[in-house]
C-alpha cells in the first residue's frame, strides 16, 4: 500500500474550527489524512501537544487560528500560538526535522474554501517530504 | 553498619566535591554507613569492591559514556538495595547529553578523527564510546538527586533520607525526586511586584548589565527558572546570574525545554504583540540562536526533543 501522510490539525474553536464546520456543511472536499482537533484557542496549544503528535505518528502538524492582529476571540491567543510555533519550528530544525512539517495558518470562520485549500496544500507538501519516521514505508 | 558505595560514570568531579563539601554532616552519615567504595575519597581497589555481594546504598554519579561505565553501573546496581542517581548527568544526562543530537556513529567518527592513540607502532585501545545515556536510562533508581552539582537543599534532603533509611530500613514512595515540587520562580527573591511579567525583547548577557533584584525575564534575559525544579535556594540567581536549568524539569518525566518555550511565548512582548506583529515577534525570537542548547542544556538526553531525533534517525 502506498504511503499516505498523516496530519494532525489543531483548529481553534472560533475561527479555523468554525471554518472546518462550514467546510463540512458546504460539502467541500479535503484530504482524509487529516485529523482535526478542535481546541478552545490556538494560544492553548502547548509545544508538548505538537511534539507529542509527531512522536505518535503524525508526519505533519497544522495549526489553524484567527487572523492577526484583531480576530482572536481571546484577544491575543493567536500571537501566543505564533511564538510557540516559531520556536518549535526552530527546535525541529535542530533535531533534523524539516520545519515545514509544522505550519501555522490564519483562517477565519468564513473562510471554509481557504481551509480546504490550506489542508490540501499542506498534505501535499508533507507528502513530498515523505514519512517523518526513518523506517515507516 | 550499612554499606555505602559511591560509583562514578563519566564525571567531571563536581559531584564528588559537592558530596565531600557536606563536611561535618557527612560525618553524621558515617555513624550509620561504612564507605566501601568512593574512588575520590576512600582508598579501595575496584576489584576488591566488586567482590562484595551487596551494598545497602549506591550513589551513582555521572553519565554513561563508555562500555565500561555501562557495565560497572549495571553490575553494581544489581547488588544495591537503594540506588541514588546523584547529579544531573546521572539523572538527565547533563551537558554531555547534548551530543545525542548526533548519531553514535558520527560521534565515533569524530573521536577517531581527532584522537590518534598509536604510539610508535603500538596501538592503545580506547574504551569504546556507547550512545551516551543517563544512569536513569539503564536502571530505575530509588532516589533522584538532580543538580549540577547538587546544591545544599538536595544534599540535606538526601542525607535525611539516607539516615532515616538506616534507622528504619524504609524509603518513601519510589522514586523520590529531591528538591521541592515547584518551579524556581515560586519562591524567587526577584519575584516581580506585578502579576504580569513582560519580557521586553531578548537580550544576551553581554548586552546588558543585569539589575540586581529584578526578574531576569523582565530585563529580557533568558532565565530557565520557570521551567526548572526548585532544587536549590537560587544559588545562581542570588549572585545575579540567570538560571540555566541544571535542576531539570519540575516533575520527573516532563520536559523543561518545551515548558520554557511555552513560558517565553506567554511573556515575550505581551504588551506590544499587536504592534510588533508576526514579523517583529519572529525577529526577537530569532535572537535565540540555539534553542536546544538554551532550553535543553542539561536535559536533552531525557527530553522529547531527543525522542524526535531518534524517531527521525529511525531508531
Amino acid at each position: 500500500m502506498s504511503w499516505r501522510p498523516r496530519v494532525v490539525a489543531f483548529f481553534c474553536r472560533w475561527c479555523a474550527g468554525a471554518a472546518a464546520e462550514t467546510a463540512g456543511v458546504m460539502r467541500l472536499r479535503y484530504d482524509p489524512g487529516v485529523i482535526p482537533v478542535i481546541v478552545p484557542c490556538t494560544g492553548r496549544i502547548s509545544p508538548a501537544m505538537i511534539v507529542d503528535a509527531f512522536l505518535n505518528g503524525a508526519d505533519g502538524v497544522l495549526v489553524g487560528g484567527c487572523h492577526t492582529p484583531n480576530d482572536c476571540h481571546y484577544v491575543s491567543g493567536n500571537f501566543k500560538a505564533f511564538k510557540r510555533v516559531h520556536l518549535v519550528r526552530k527546535l525541529l530544525e535542530q533535531v533534523g526535522i524539516e520545519p515545514e512539517r509544522l505550519r501555522l495558518e490564519w483562517i477565519s470562520a468564513t473562510e471554509a474554501p481557504k481551509l480546504a485549500r490550506v489542508v490540501n496544500d499542506f498534505v501535499e507538501e508533507v507528502r513530498k517530504l515523505g514519512p517523518l519516521g526513518g523506517r515507516r514505508a | 553498619m550499612l554499606r555505602l558505595a559511591v560509583v562514578p560514570g563519566a564525571v567531571c568531579g563536581g559531584c564528588d566535591v559537592a558530596l565531600a563539601s557536606l563536611g561535618e554532616k557527612l560525618a553524621k552519615l558515617l555513624e550509620y554507613y561504612e564507605v566501601v567504595y568512593w574512588p575520590t575519597a576512600v582508598d579501595r581497589k575496584l576489584s576488591e569492591f566488586l567482590k562484595l555481594d551487596s551494598v545497602d546504598v549506591l550513589i551513582h554519579m555521572g553519565g554513561i559514556s563508555t562500555e565500561e561505565d555501562a557495565r560497572l553501573a549495571r553490575e553494581v546496581s544489581a547488588k544495591a538495595r537503594v540506588k541514588v542517581s546523584f547529579g544531573t548527568c546521572s539523572v538527565y544526562g547533563d551537558i554531555p547529553g547534548l551530543n545525542s543530537i548526533y548519531s553514535p556513529a558520527e560521534i565515533r567518527e569524530s573521536i577517531a578523527s581527532q584522537v590518534d592513540v598509536r604510539v610508535e607502532g603500538d596501538a592503545l585501545s580506547l574504551p569504546q564510546p556507547v550512545n551516551y545515556a543517563a544512569y536513569t536510562d539503564l536502571v530505575e533508581p530509588d532516589i533522584l538527586a538532580p543538580g549540577c552539582p547538587p546544591d545544599d537543599k538536595v544534599l540535606d534532603q538526601l542525607l535525611e533520607l539516607l539516615i532515616r533509611y538506616a534507622e528504619t530500613g524504609k524509603l518513601e514512595a519510589r522514586p523520590v525526586l529531591l528538591g521541592d515540587p515547584e518551579s524556581l520562580c515560586s519562591r524567587c527573591p526577584r519575584n516581580p511586584k506585578t502579576t504580569k511579567i513582560v519580557m521586553p525583547g531578548i537580550r544576551r548577557l553581554y548586552e546588558v548589565r543585569p539589575e540586581e533584584g529584578r526578574c531576569f525575564l523582565e530585563q529580557g534575559i533568558l532565565c530557565m527558572g520557570p521551567a526548572t525544579r526548585a532544587i536549590c535556594d537560587h544559588s545562581c540567581i542570588k549572585v545575579n546570574y540567570p538560571c540555566t536549568g541544571c535542576g531539570g524539569p519540575v516533575e520527573y518525566g516532563s520536559d523543561s525545554g518545551l515548558s520554557m518555550i511555552s513560558t517565553l511565548a506567554s511573556v515575550l512582548l505581551v504588551d506590544s504583540e499587536k504592534v510588533a506583529l508576526e514579523r517583529g515577534l519572529a525577529r526577537e525570537l530569532d535572537k535565540i540562536r540555539d534553542v536546544v542548547g538554551s532550553f535543553y542544556r542539561y536535559t536533552l538526553r531525557k527530553s522529547s526533543a531527543y525522542r524526535l531525533r531518534v524517531l527521525r534517525r529511525g531508531g
